[in-house]
């Protein structure tokens, strides 16, 4: 069952997720791309003093995209189950129904984690190359948040598109919303390092959102 | 009598308005049950409720001897559902949603699933949601077949389909659930071809149900007769005898459940005169719209 | 049970964002700026001036707050202004028995800045190691080094370690004593300076180190401290004037200079400097140091001659934001306020701040009764509604808005 339950969800999210990895290797690959052209084009010491005592941050254009990519992976999962009401069917399968739930969104949360692991070991692996450990260290310490916020971006999209009434639909919005701003609230590597804990806890407490909708749902919220 | 659903006192509000108040109603095993009613009669509210997507105001229905608000997946396995509009997963292709729902039935037939689906004209690969509307129904009148449930529950499944597909959809379901001993509850707005498919009939209006019988006692016992008076006034009151009654210029229909000596000496006793005074003879939805009236 | 408890989960949630983003909001719109007052020391009054905007033109004050227009003011500070002076041909001989030579005031007059979002900043432990006696310019080395359990020069352009200069420079290491790894490393990695004095190191045992690359050489040196002082901060310069290296701050807050003349230190007079939440500057001339602390609530001056010796203190008081208006409005409608980033350091925290008064208690008991009155009027249990009440009564307006934007419908 757990195996069919899988099924479908890769049915819907298979495609957007190869996509989104595709992606996202392609922009890891043009940002390190451009890292050898300048060592190429400058001198090398001078692009390390640049992000050593400049504060200058070589991988920006990845801020957005895991919060992109767990956006759009709620989107492709949940819209389709519930136009239509559709979720109907899958809270009729002969399972209990939180725990229907909480397999798919645990199986989409599995596929974007998958993805963002391999976006930081291809981002971490091209980057220890050109750079020594300690660049990449305060470079991980950057990207981790950005890849928190996409799994929270996850969880309060389907959280936010089972919720069967409108009204409530654009609260959460407003309050997921305001919520997503914490992960972005600095420019400098490594600034985050102290809030890296408290923010994944965060996250896990989003982690089961999606049950409440049910829950609202299956009291006749619609 | 065997009850596979037993429906009590169920009452619910949407906000403040009145949805029902005490309805009770069961199934008997083996039979089939017809809930008609206009739009926005409650028929999918009670749907809810025995599927248990909503939690009625109070009262209770007992499906296969749990509380519909908490139904064990045991129980969800016996019941066929059939959502309002043939809704399926329309991203998948009839192969793999039959092979996604397949994993969830011990019983599954897939037999009875693929030979419904070798009458469609749809191509291995082609998604349910490019099908159209009758072959949509086909695909989710064959998931339930194979899933071969004990109950099925069907949610206005006449919806969006052409005369053929509607015909069809209710000759299959009638001789497989008499030749297979299931019980069937359907609700319908559409009437036509109700009565080749329905045992017993329950017609529900705004907030009350005027009719819960056999078929057979309803059709029998409900008549229209229609006559012509020169009366200015036709001071008709609907009660006990008179259950409606339309006047159209000078002709009159009227119905009842009594007989048509009883209406005669009623309206004799109105003083209203008439003439051409002749029973009329209704198919269901004919009786139907009697019932609820036109508007 | 799970659907409950994702509720409270989502409450939480709820609460920490709008005890970030409701008082950000707040601020955006309403924040006022307090002036710190800048404050001069004048040699020949003896006195602070007070620099305070009047009606758009610039007025001075001294202590007791006699009021100085701008060329009365630039009269009283020759030595601070002596650039106006010069070129207006009003610059005094001497003072104080001292020959005034414009080169000398100009090497002499240093200002250095100690803030703490600078001091309490992410960073990368990699330093570039510069010639320090070049012969032809400063040049940016090719490789940095870290300094963890041994010294590594890793070269930038292959990003390998330098095995042959790192056992160079380990080994003159160890030979002076050093215990890695280092704990502060401080020095200028930067072109944008005079010369090069290299960096200034601390070791596993809290000692101090001088390291450079002289002619590609290591040059190291151990620098005795005063008996049990141990280091939190150093800040190197590139001053003209040759007295000191750095700026030295103790773990107990005391502030040292590290002269370049002998590798002595030398402590200022002063005991109440906290780098953890106050902005410092050290201002010198050829006759005087005075040193700046910007507390929230006020300026502190400290003034000391050249051997050090405090011969002024000053001190300004500035209103606090909690007594404003903006600030009483603010602790009325926040009971508790979430920061992540701070003034006082560039990384980001969860830091939950306190109202700075109680009356937020006055809306909290309000929002309480108003969620009371709707749980009634939903005709929902009060009973069951237990938990929201105890979030609305704590958290105020944040749990008032998070239980209504996550409703608790009751079945």
């Amino acid at each position: 069952m757990l195996r069919s339950i899988f099924y479908k969800e890769w049915i819907k999210i298979g495609k957007i997720t190869l996509l989104f990895l595709v992606l996202g290797i392609l922009i890891i690959a043009g940002i390190y791309l451009t890292v050898r052209h300048d060592l190429v084009l400058t001198d090398a010491e001078k692009i390390w003093d640049g992000i050593v005592n400049q504060r200058q941050i070589y991988f920006t254009i990845f801020k957005f995209l895991p919060l992109i990519t767990g956006l759009v992976t709620g989107f492709a999962q949940f819209v389709p189950e519930t136009t239509d009401k559709r979720i109907k069917l899958s809270l009729h399968l002969p399972m209990n129904e939180e725990e229907v739930v909480l397999k798919m969104v645990g199986f989409g949360a599995i596929t974007v984690l998958s993805v963002f692991i391999i976006f930081f070991l291809v981002f971490y692996a091209w980057g220890i190359v050109y750079f020594p450990y300690e660049i990449l260290k305060l470079a991980s310490l950057t990207v981790f948040p950005w890849f928190l916020s996409g799994l929270a971006a996850y969880f309060l999209t389907s959280f936010v598109i089972l919720e069967p009434i409108w009204k409530y639909r654009i609260l959460y919005m407003l309050a997921g919303g305001a919520f997503l701003t914490l992960f972005y609230k600095s420019n400098r590597a490594g600034a985050y390092q102290p809030a890296i804990v408290p923010l994944a806890a965060c996250v896990l407490l989003t982690s089961i959102s999606s049950l409440f909708s049910i829950y609202r749902f299956r009291k006749g919220e619609m | 009598m065997d009850n596979i659903v037993e429906c009590r006192n169920l009452t619910h509000y949407y906000g403040k308005k009145m949805v029902y108040e005490n309805l009770s109603f069961n199934i008997r095993r083996g039979s089939i049950l017809g809930l008609l009613g206009k739009n926005g009669a409650g028929k999918t509210t009670t749907i809810n409720i025995l599927n248990g997507f909503l939690t009625p105001r109070s009262g209770e229905c007992i499906i296969l001897g749990e509380n519909s608000r908490n139904l064990s997946p045991a129980v969800k396995a016996k019941i066929g559902f059939l959502i309002e509009g043939h809704i399926q997963y329309s991203f998948m292709n009839i192969h793999q949603i039959e092979k996604f729902y397949s994993a969830f039935y011990p019983n599954w037939k897939r037999d009875a699933y693929f030979e419904l689906m070798a009458k469609l004209k749809v191509t291995p690969k082609q998604k349910i949601s490019t099908m159209s509307c009758g072959q949509r129904s086909q695909v989710a009148l064959g998931l339930i077949l194979a899933q071969d449930p004990e109950l099925l529950v069907l949610d206005d499944f006449t919806l969006g389909l052409d005369p053929g597909y509607r015909r069809l959809f209710i000759d299959y379901l009638r001789e497989y659930a008499k030749a297979e001993n299931k019980t069937i509850f359907t609700t319908s707005h559409i009437i036509q071809d109700m009565e080749r498919l329905i045992d017993d009939v329950m017609i529900m209006d705004y907030n009350r149900v005027l009719a819960y019988m056999p078929l057979q006692n309803f059709l029998g016992g409900f008549r229209q007769f229609n006559f012509e008076t020169e009366s200015s006034q036709t001071p008709i009151v609907k009660n006990g005898l008179v259950i409606n009654f339309e006047r159209v210029k000078n002709s009159v229909e009227l119905y009842t459940y009594g007989k048509e000596e009883e209406i005669k000496s009623y309206l004799g006793g109105l003083g209203i005169s008439y003439k051409n005074f002749r029973p009329v003879n209704m198919t269901l939805e004919d009786a139907f719209i009697g019932l609820t009236g036109k508007y | 049970m799970l659907p409950k408890i994702s509720r409270y989960f989502l409450l939480i949630v709820t609460v920490i964002t709008l005890a970030y983003v409701l008082p950000s909001i707040y601020n955006t719109l309403f924040d006022t700026r307090i002036n710190k007052p800048f404050i001069t020391y004048s040699q020949t009054k003896k006195d602070y001036f007070t620099y305070r905007n009047v009606d758009g033109k610039p007025k001075y004050f001294d202590r007791k707050n006699k009021e100085y227009n701008q060329y009365e003011y630039l009269d009283a500070t020759p030595i601070m202004n002596f650039h106006y002076h010069l070129g207006k041909g009003t610059l005094p001989d001497s003072f104080a028995g001292v020959k005034l030579i414009p080169q000398q005031l100009r090497m002499e007059s240093t200002f250095q800045f100690f803030e703490p979002q600078q001091l309490f900043a992410p960073a990368y432990g990699l330093y570039p190691l510069f010639e320090s006696r070049p012969e032809f310019g400063l040049a940016y080395p090719k490789d940095m080094f870290r300094i963890n359990r041994r010294i590594e020069f890793i070269d930038a352009k292959s990003n390998t370690i330098n095995e042959e200069k790192s056992r160079k420079y380990l080994e003159a290491l160890i030979k002076e004593g050093f215990h890695f790894p280092a704990r502060i490393v401080s020095g200028l990695p930067t072109l944008m300076k005079s010369k090069d004095e290299g960096w200034f190191l601390t070791d596993n045992q809290e000692q101090l180190f001088h390291l450079m690359m002289v002619k590609g050489e290591p040059y190291v040196k151990h620098i005795p401290l005063p008996a049990g002082v141990k280091l939190k901060i150093i800040e190197c310069n590139d001053f003209d004037s040759g007295e000191y290296f750095a700026i030295l701050i103790s773990t107990g807050n005391g502030i040292y200079t590290l002269n370049k003349r002998d590798y002595s230190t030398t402590r200022f007079p002063i005991d109440d400097y906290v780098p953890e939440n106050q902005t410092m500057n050290i201002m010198g001339t050829l006759f005087d140091k005075t040193v700046t602390l910007y507390r929230e609530d006020g300026v502190k001056l400290y003034t000391v001659d050249r051997s050090y010796k405090l011969v002024d203190q000053h001190e300004e008081l500035v209103p606090l934001k909690s007594t404003m208006t903006i600030g009483k409005v603010y602790s009325f409608l926040f009971p508790f306020q979430l920061s992540l980033d701070s003034p006082y350091n560039s990384f980001i925290r969860f830091t939950p701040v306190k109202a700075a008064t109680w009356s937020w208690i006055i809306l909290n008991i309000v929002l309480l009764g108003i969620t009371v009155w709707l749980i009634r009027k939903e005709g929902k249990s009060l009973k069951k509604s237990i938990i929201d009440l105890l979030v609305v009564a704590f958290t105020g307006i944040f749990g008032f808005l998070a239980v209504h934007i996550i409703p608790n419908k009751q079945y």
